[in-house]
Formats: structure tokens, sequence, C-alpha cells
């Protein structure tokens, strides 16, 4: 306040100009410093009450880290239009296998490690068992629009668990069908979503993998930091350009329509967002573990 | 699988460091898990001479061992048993680590005597499993020599992922690895010439192959002279880098082949193959077949079991007994040993899928089979059965007698049209038509151009070991990988301005979440998997659920058509850690089959609250009510009313968990439960417009406390809602007190009356309240004097 006093002394020095901006700024000054904040009232208060005891918090719920970080990969392929469709539970061989261009025998089957029921029904052991239906149902459309549609899923697979795998998890299936699918726009899609989801452009990379229903067959690895400041490559999404069997089954020619799909693993997508070590707390509904979310 | 640097080389320089090669191969072929520099695993290692055995003062069974190392000498305790004066062995020293545990060792003093390293087993060397004794090494190595160097070992071996080759049969190899890499490299490859085995060629073997369609090629050689030994230590070495372990020279080429060029091959004892004929016709060869095995037929493998064959077993036979599961394993009964001198030598190609089922029946799996399975190439045979005989020739291990063939079609290369606008268009950028070229070409497949109009259309013969290439879309993935997929610059597709949102119930199921969680739930995700005791608990009969044929364990033998079971196996668990809680979740019920016994998935909503033992039971319900009457009204704008115990609708319940359920899952407190099947609700939340009435009104309320006495047990619910209903001027009624005395309960309520439109006059609101008055009486309540 004092030098305050001092620089209003010095105002009639200056030019008009200078005076009256000055002088503004010298009011606004004032006005900011003689300004009362809450804290400074308590010395004059009677009421009884200790403001140093801690708040008391609402009992507030919290939602699965898995709905969250779902929920946000919807939004981003939302923005990007993609409409979204669930995926079933369980499912038929042809919608799982044959409409995917797997032939009965084939070794790719293996890999799979699915479950079976006593009728033969298969708990999905990958989203893409809705590709048959969402294709089949664009063909039968007018198809004056492009196909985009995601697909989350809850997926089974058997593996025995440990701290990094589980017989369940989650994925979100992307179907996009359009005379403008090519690798440049499928990579340019995964590329969007990956730095839309961490926030910041990720290193990635792209390397070549095979699966029967695409091809070519192509896997999404992104660098991801340790707490410690390491790095290490992780696979996060497979893709592809969507194999001509498998739009033709869907009624679709594959000299007229070409399309791309990938599947995220949604479980590394959360762990990785959180730094989480051991995926089996996801199943477990342990209180310690999902407040923090 | 894993692959041997040195191996590589015999077909195409490499210039580049390991490191770099496995980055190149990952971004181009397949993912390189890694690779171990065999000098840096047995880094520390020596090999050094024994030069005095004494027994350990305090110990009869180990070894005082003075040793040489080329400079000094060195004492050593070991417990080996296999040890004598002069031999070569292999010591590894203090600090450095054990190549097969990473363990690294340190001085020490075992009975008090001092230790200065340690020899090795061959399974402490991480090359192979014996651990009887010591490592013996030649003992013309000197003393002082490096361990890798002497037992070339300064290899370096990559492991490459399988799974992202599973199209590729011609990848399982070095060969194929090879010529990946010259044409990521863009090395030329080198491949062998062919000494031709044609010559050899005759009919006096005989092969009878029932279908073709299962055996498209049967090659056999005989090789009479066969000497047995220990196969030449390169061999030995490179066999072992990549894992197999050694055994003798003829089965040690078979293998050797295999893993450089990809032909499974297989050696039949000829004499053991005849010895079904009978004596005396013993150099007689016997007729050789394919077939399916029959379902009663009995064959033991070389690995010494015995399995019962069934028609998905494809064999081979002598004389039609099955000497060998075809393409899986040989058989016992004809197994190369010391004393062999003839030898068949089968190069063939079996059907992959039939192979597949072979093992799989069998549940044997061999390097072999999931070579099969990768659906080989006819022509491979040849070229797999030149080499042995060319390994067998050089090493004196036996002379090539004859040779059969049974190849009733051979295959052919095929040739795939592919357009540069097919190409660009896919791929989403310009590749200049001579590129495109070089590298199909480095990949071993021909090209020829043709010009129509502004496109190229290139005319690409596919070698017949590339059986994975038969549409021009395979062509684009060899165009593309290798081209690289960091070259191409990422591109957003086009899109018009059209809006996308939520579906209704897709929103309404996120509203039910977080409204649920702003009243204090929390999520839980439970298996769709769970076994008959978790259901028993729970009052369920898990045989009328689907079950699963293959589950990981009896309790993930079912899948559920009820939530409860996994949210109370929840709650019973956080019970132990807190004394009010409330959980839910919303998943999917298996509810029933529809018309093609498809299973219907129905989207649940089960939640609980967790209340102390001594805590309020009825304030908790109805704290848990009003939740559900707060959820209905936000996400359904549902009158509320139509919720709650003994709602008529099966659809949605709430209930306190009665005590045996408690009880079965070890709760101490109370719970209250709920089921809401959310697709009744979104359907209800359609059929409400969200039109109504939001004018305030501008007349006053005249609001009335009357409490009243009723019984212990007595029931309010429904004589409210007749109160309720009884004039249009009661705009509501609310219960404000409930206090239990010994006897009875009382009940204070608050009446709101009002009229929308004109102020209310007690006297318009006195014969209102008179009815109000006559229904409590009617109903048993006492009505308390205010």
């Amino acid at each position: 306040m004092d030098e305050l006093a001092k620089l209003l002394k010095e105002l009639p020095n200056l030019s008009p100009a200078e005076k009256k901006a000055t002088g503004l700024r010298i009011k606004a000054l004032k006005a900011e410093l003689s300004k009362t904040s809450p804290q400074d009232v308590k010395s004059d208060s009677k009421v009884d009450v200790d403001e140093t005891l801690p708040g008391i918090k609402p009992n507030l719920g919290t939602l699965h880290p898995i709905t969250q970080m779902k929920e946000l990969a919807e939004d981003i392929f939302l923005n990007m239009g993609f409409r979204i469709v669930e995926a079933v539970e369980v499912d038929n061989d042809y919608n799982h296998f044959t409409a995917l261009n797997f032939p009965e025998g084939h070794p790719a089957r293996d890999s799979w490690d699915t479950f079976k029921t006593t009728e033969d029904f298969l708990p999905i052991a990958h989203t893409s068992t809705m590709q048959n239906r969402i294709l089949k149902e664009y063909a039968k459309s007018d198809k004056s629009n492009n196909l985009r549609v995601i697909i989350p899923g809850k997926c089974f697979r058997y593996e025995a668990t440990d701290a990094v795998h589980e017989h369940t998890f989650y994925q979100i299936e992307g179907i996009y069908v359009g005379a403008d699918a090519s690798l440049a726009t499928l990579i340019g899609v995964l590329a969007t979503f990956v730095n839309t989801y961490y926030g910041y452009k990720i290193p990635y990379k792209i390397q070549p993998t095979y699966f029967p229903f695409v091809e070519p067959g192509l896997e999404m690895l992104v660098q991801h930091t340790r707490p410690d400041g390491s790095k290490k490559w992780l696979e996060l999404i497979p893709s592809g350009m969507i194999h001509p069997n498998v739009l033709k089954e869907a009624d679709l020619d594959p000299l007229k329509y070409k399309g791309f799909a990938w599947a995220i693993g949604l479980d590394r997508l959360v762990m990785l967002k959180y730094g989480l070590s051991d995926i089996r707390e996801f199943h477990k509904g342990d209180l310690r573990f999902l407040k923090q979310f | 699988m894993k692959i041997s640097l040195n191996w590589l080389k015999d077909f195409v320089d490499i210039k580049i460091s390991p490191s770099d090669l496995a980055e190149q191969v990952s971004l181009k072929l397949t993912e390189v898990e890694g690779f171990t520099d065999q000098s840096q695993k047995y880094d520390g290692i020596i090999c050094v001479r024994i030069e005095e055995l004494k027994r350990h003062p305090n110990s009869d069974h180990l070894w005082r061992v003075l040793v040489f190392d080329g400079v000094g000498e060195k004492h050593i305790v070991c417990g080996a048993q296999n040890l004598a004066v002069g031999q070569i062995v292999p010591l590894l020293t203090v600090g450095n680590k054990v190549p097969k545990t990473g363990e690294t060792l340190k001085e020490a003093v075992i009975r008090g005597e001092k230790s200065e390293g340690m020899l090795c087993s061959a399974r402490e060397l991480d090359l192979g499993e014996d651990h009887s004794g010591i490592f013996i090494l030649n003992d013309k190595i000197k003393p002082g020599t490096v361990f890798s160097e002497a037992f070339g070992l300064d290899d370096v071996v990559f492991e490459i992922e399988n799974k992202a080759l599973t199209h590729r049969g011609d990848c399982f190899s070095h060969l194929g690895i090879a010529r990946e890499i010259s044409a990521i490299a863009k090395t030329p490859l080198r491949e062998r010439s062919n000494s031709s085995i044609r010559q050899f060629v005759n009919s006096s073997i005989s092969i009878n192959i029932e279908n073709s369609k299962d055996c498209a090629r049967y090659m056999a050689a005989k090789v009479t002279k066969v000497k047995i030994s220990p196969a030449p230590e390169y061999v030995q070495q490179r066999l072992t880098a990549c894992g197999m372990r050694p055994i003798n020279n003829i089965v040690d080429f078979t293998n050797y082949v295999m893993l450089e060029l990809g032909q499974p091959l297989h050696a039949f004892d000829l004499e053991k193959l005849s010895s079904n004929i009978g004596r005396g016709t013993m150099h007689r060869a016997p007729t050789l077949g394919v077939r399916k095995a029959h379902d009663d037929e009995i064959l033991t493998t070389l690995d010494g079991n015995t399995h019962k064959l069934s028609t998905d077993n494809l064999v081979i036979t002598s004389n039609n007994t099955p000497v060998a599961v075809a393409g899986v394993m040989g058989g016992a009964s004809s197994e190369i040993d010391e004393t062999t001198t003839e030898i068949i030598i089968e190069a063939a190609n079996f059907d992959h899928f039939s192979i597949r089922r072979s093992s799989r029946t069998l549940g044997v799996r061999t390097e072999a089979s999931m070579r099969y399975e990768k659906n080989l190439d006819p022509n491979l045979a040849e070229l797999g059965l030149t080499r042995i005989l060319e390994l067998i020739k050089e090493n004196g291990a036996g002379e090539c007698e004859e040779i059969v063939d049974e190849y009733p079609s051979p295959t052919k290369p095929i040739k795939i049209d592919i357009s540069s606008r097919f190409i660009n268009e896919r791929i989403g950028v310009e590749i200049d038509p001579k590129d495109v070229v070089t590298i199909l070409n480095s990949l071993g497949l021909t090209t020829s151009q043709n010009k129509k109009g502004p496109e190229i259309v290139f005319g690409v013969t596919i070698p017949t070991f590339r059986k994975d290439l038969t549409i021009p879309e395979d062509l684009i993935e060899e165009i593309a990988r290798i081209y690289g997929y960091q070259n191409i610059t990422p591109q957003l597709p086009f899109r018009t301005l059209q809006p996308i949102r939520l579906t209704t119930s897709q929103e309404e199921e996120r509203l039910v979440k977080t409204t649920l969680k702003e009243l204090g739930y929390h999520e839980v995700y439970s298996y769709s998997f769970i076994g008959k005791a978790l259901a028993k608990k729970a009052g369920l009969d898990a045989e009328l659920m689907m079950e699963i044929v293959n589950p990981l364990s009896p309790e993930l033998k079912y899948i559920r058509n009820d939530l409860f079971p996994g949210l109370l196996e929840k709650i019973a668990l956080n019970s132990h850690y807190n004394d009010h809680f409330k959980l839910f979740e919303v998943g999917k019920e298996l509810i029933s089959r529809g018309d093609d016994n498809t299973p219907v998935e129905r989207l649940t909503l089960v939640g609980g609250a967790y209340v102390k033992p001594d805590e309020d039971l009825e304030g908790a319900f109805r704290a848990v009510k009003g939740d559900l009457e707060t959820l209905f009204s936000i996400v359904a704008h549902i009158n509320p009313r139509i919720v709650g115990a003994g709602s008529p609708s099966p659809l949605r319940k709430l209930f306190v968990a009665d005590p045996k359920l408690r009880a079965n899952f070890g709760l101490k407190g109370n719970l209250i439960l709920f089921k809401i099947y959310l697709d009744e609700v979104f359907r209800a939340r359609h059929a409400s417009p969200l039109q109504g009435k939001y004018d305030v009104s501008t007349t006053m309320p005249i609001i009335e406390d009357i409490s009243f006495y009723v019984e212990l047990t007595g029931k309010v619910g429904p004589v409210l809602e007749e109160i309720k209903k009884l004039s249009p001027l009661i705009k509501s009624v609310g219960v404000f007190d409930v206090y239990k005395e010994k006897t009875k309960k009382s009940i204070a309520v608050k009446i709101t009356y009002q009229d929308d439109k004109t102020q209310l006059s007690d006297k318009e609101v006195a014969p209102v309240r008179n009815k109000v008055l006559t229904i409590l009486t009617k109903a048993g309540f006492e009505v308390r004097k205010s």
C-alpha cells in the first residue's frame, strides 16, 4: 500500500495519456490488495465452528475403470462418425469362424482358444463375430453412406489366469467400408484414435500379422512409457483390410466394396492408462481397488 | 521358432546387427520376440583339463578337482561321478552366469573347501536335459579355450513368433526366413544348387496311396551301407541352437533338413520294416502305403507312447501294418539304432487338414506336424530328399540305391493378375511400378507387365512354395509390407457432416450407470461363467444354464442366467472390510433359447446394499427404494410409485435377502437386493414423452401433518396410495417420521393440498381431510390428536 502511495505521487510527472493508464492500473491494484479473503474474517467470527476438522464427503459411487475407458473410446469413435452396436456374448460357429474365412479344420482356429457349449455355441473369443451380421445389414441397405460401426463386447478365451492373462476380456471392434478404405486410411483412423485416447502423439508402429479374415493383416504397437521412464512396444490393435471372402459371405461384391476392421483390447488400454499391473482385479469387485477410479 | 544367424548366412549376406535385423523382420514379416547372443550366454566358461581328482575330506560323494585353465590351476569342488584325470570339461568361472538359469556364480566354500568355479552339466549349459554328469568335451581341445568357440556357440539365435506365419508354411525354415531377409534387405538369395536325384528314380519300392487328397506326393529313398554315428559337429551345434536334441547322424540329418528347408523327413529302419514279411525275405523291400487308420489299430510311437488309432489318423504302413502316424511321428518298431544298415527315407506331402485332425485327436504336436499343418509345397519334398541324400553322401553315412516318387498330379505355379490401380487404391499411396516389380521379384515371384490404358497390369507367377498367395489381395500384403507400412502416409477417410449419437438405449444405459454412481453405488464386473456350487449358494440350479464343454475349472462351467451370484460373491468379499456399501452390475443374463435354440441375452441390472446387523433395516430398505425411485424418475421419467416391494411386475424386484441366502454367503449384516431388466425400462421410457407440466403454480399449498398409530406389522403404503387417489386437491402425501414403540409404531405423514388455479381455503379442504381420516380409521390406524 505504501508503495502504491509513493507511485501515486509520481503521477503528475507523466504525460496525460500515461497518467490515465497508470492511474487506472494503480486503482485496480489497490482494489485487489484491499480485498479480504474468507480466511481473514475468522478472527472476528463468534460462530462455534471448527474449520480445521476434515470435510464430510458425499457418498459417491464409482464406475468400473473398464466402463470409463470404454465410454471414452466410444466417444472418440462417435466423434469420428462411427455408430455403436453391442456384441453378443454367445454365438454360433458360423458367425464366429465360418463367415470370417476360417474353413472347418483351419489351423488358425486353434489360436483362438475358444470355449464351447454342449450345444456347440461359442462364448465369443473375438468381437469380429459381429462382422458378418453388420456387413449383411449394410449389404441390404442402400449403401449411400460409408459403413462405420464400432462393436464393444465381452470376450472369452481358454487361457489360464495370471497377472497379465484373463479368460474374460473386452474388445472394441471397428468396421469401415467405403470407397476410400485403404491401408493409409486404416492407419489414419487407428493413429487418430490412439493419439486422441492418450491425449498426445504417442509413438506407434505397424507390423504385419495374420488373421484369416483380413488381407493384409496389420498389428499396431504403441510405445508405452513405464513410470520409471523406460519404454516398451506393446501390441495394441490388430487390424487389416477385410478379406474378400468375408465381404462375399456377407453379400458384398469385393470388386465393388472394400473396407477395414480392427479390434482394440480394452483391458490393455485401461491397464496402460492407469499403469495397472494385475488384470485379475477387474473381475474381483474389491472396493479397495474400485474406489480409486 | 528358433532361427540361427549363422545358418541364415548360408543363404543370404547379413551385414546389419542382430537387433537391426530383428527390428526389420518384425516390421516386415513377423514379430521377433528376442534373440540370444550365444557367446554372451556362455561368457566366462572356459575349457579346462582335469589334473588331479581327490575325495573331499569331509564328504564321501564330493570331489576336490584340480584343473588347468591354460594359465594356472584352480581348485573346484564337484559332486559329479563321471570325472577322470585328463578329461577336458567346461568350467564356469566365478562372477559369471549359469547359461540355463541366468544365476550368477559366487565363490563358494563347500564343506570347508574353497571352490573357484563350477564344472557344468549339459543341462546347466542349456544344451540338453542331461544332468547325470559333467559335459565331457573333446580331449583335443586346448585348456583355456573359450567354451563358446570350442563348441561353435558363437551364433545368434532369434526367437520368431509363429502365429503371424500360420499361412506361411514356407517360412518355417532357414531358407524361408533367408528369402524374406533377402527381400527386406535387398540382398540376393543364394539358393542351393540342386544336384538331381532323378537318376535314382526307380519303381522297385512300391507305394500305395489310398487317397491322393490326403497325400499329394510320397517320395522314398532306399539308402544302404548306412553307418550310424554322431552327426558332424556343425549339424549338432545348429540343431542344439534351434532347440533340437542331437541323436545320431541319420536322425539329425532329417531334422537338419527340416529346419533348413522346411520339409519334414522320416527315416525308417528297412530291416525292421521288412521284419513282418518273415525270415529269408529280409532284403526284399516291403510295400509302403498311406491310408486312414482303422478304428482298432494300435501304434507305439517313437516317444514310447502307445496310441489307439482311428480313421482320423493318417498312417504309413508297411505291408499294410501301421509303422508311423503320417506327418506326426514315426513308430517305435522301425526306429533307427546303432545296428541299422539300411534305411528308407520318407519325403512326403500330406494334406494340412488331415495332419491337423490326426495330431489333435492324438494330442501329439511335433515339429513335423506343425509344418504340415501349414500346407506345404509338394515340390519341397524333392528338395528335401535331395538335400539329405547330399548330407548322407558328404558324410559317408550311406549310399542311395533307389528312389520312388509317387506324385500323381504335380503342383504347378499359378498366375495372378493385378493392376497398378488396384494396388494404389488399396494401399492408399502411389507406388512406382518399378518398385512393385522389384518387391515381387525379390520374394521369388516373377512378373510380366501389360499396359491397359493408363493402368499397368502385372501378371504375377506364384512359385509353388507360396501356397498362401491365391488372390490379388494377397499380393497387396506382399507389396505393402516390403514397401514398408511406415512409408504409408496415414490419412483420414472422408465423411459427411451427418452427426452420430448413441442410440436411446445406449444413452440410457449410460444414464443408469451414472445415476447409480451418483447415488453411491460402485460398479462391479463379474465373470459370465459360474460353477454349480456358487449357483446353489444363490439358490439357483446350474443344470438349467448353458454348459461349457471345456471349462477352465468347475467354477467356470456354466454361463450365468442370473447376475445375482456374481454380485453376492462380491458383496461377501467386501463385507469383510466395510459395514455399509452399495454395489451394482449391468450385464447380460442368458435367459432362454430362441427359435433355433440360439441363446437370448437380456440386459440386466442387479444391485445390492449391505448394512451392518444393528442398522435399522426398514430405514435401509427405504433408502434403496428411494434410490430406485430416483433412478426411475431420472432415467425413464416413470412415476416412481410403480416401483416397490411386492410390485406386480416380475421385471423389477426389490427385496431383503433372507437369512438363508445371507448365511450361504457368510454375511453378518443385512442385505437389500434389486434386479431390473433394462430393456423393459428403456421401453417404458420410449412410451413416455418428456412433455409435461413444468409451470410453477402461483397458489399457496395447505400443508397438514397427521400422525397415527399402526400395528408393528401393519403396511402403510397401500393406504397412502389410496389417499393420494382420493382427490385431485391432494398434491402429495409424504412420510416424514416412523417411530417404533414396543407394541405399535407411530407414523407421521405430511399431506399437501393445492389447486393450481385457485387458492384453497380450509373450508374447501375440510371434506377431503375428513375422507382421509375415514380411510385411516377404516384401515385400523389410530389417528393421534394433534
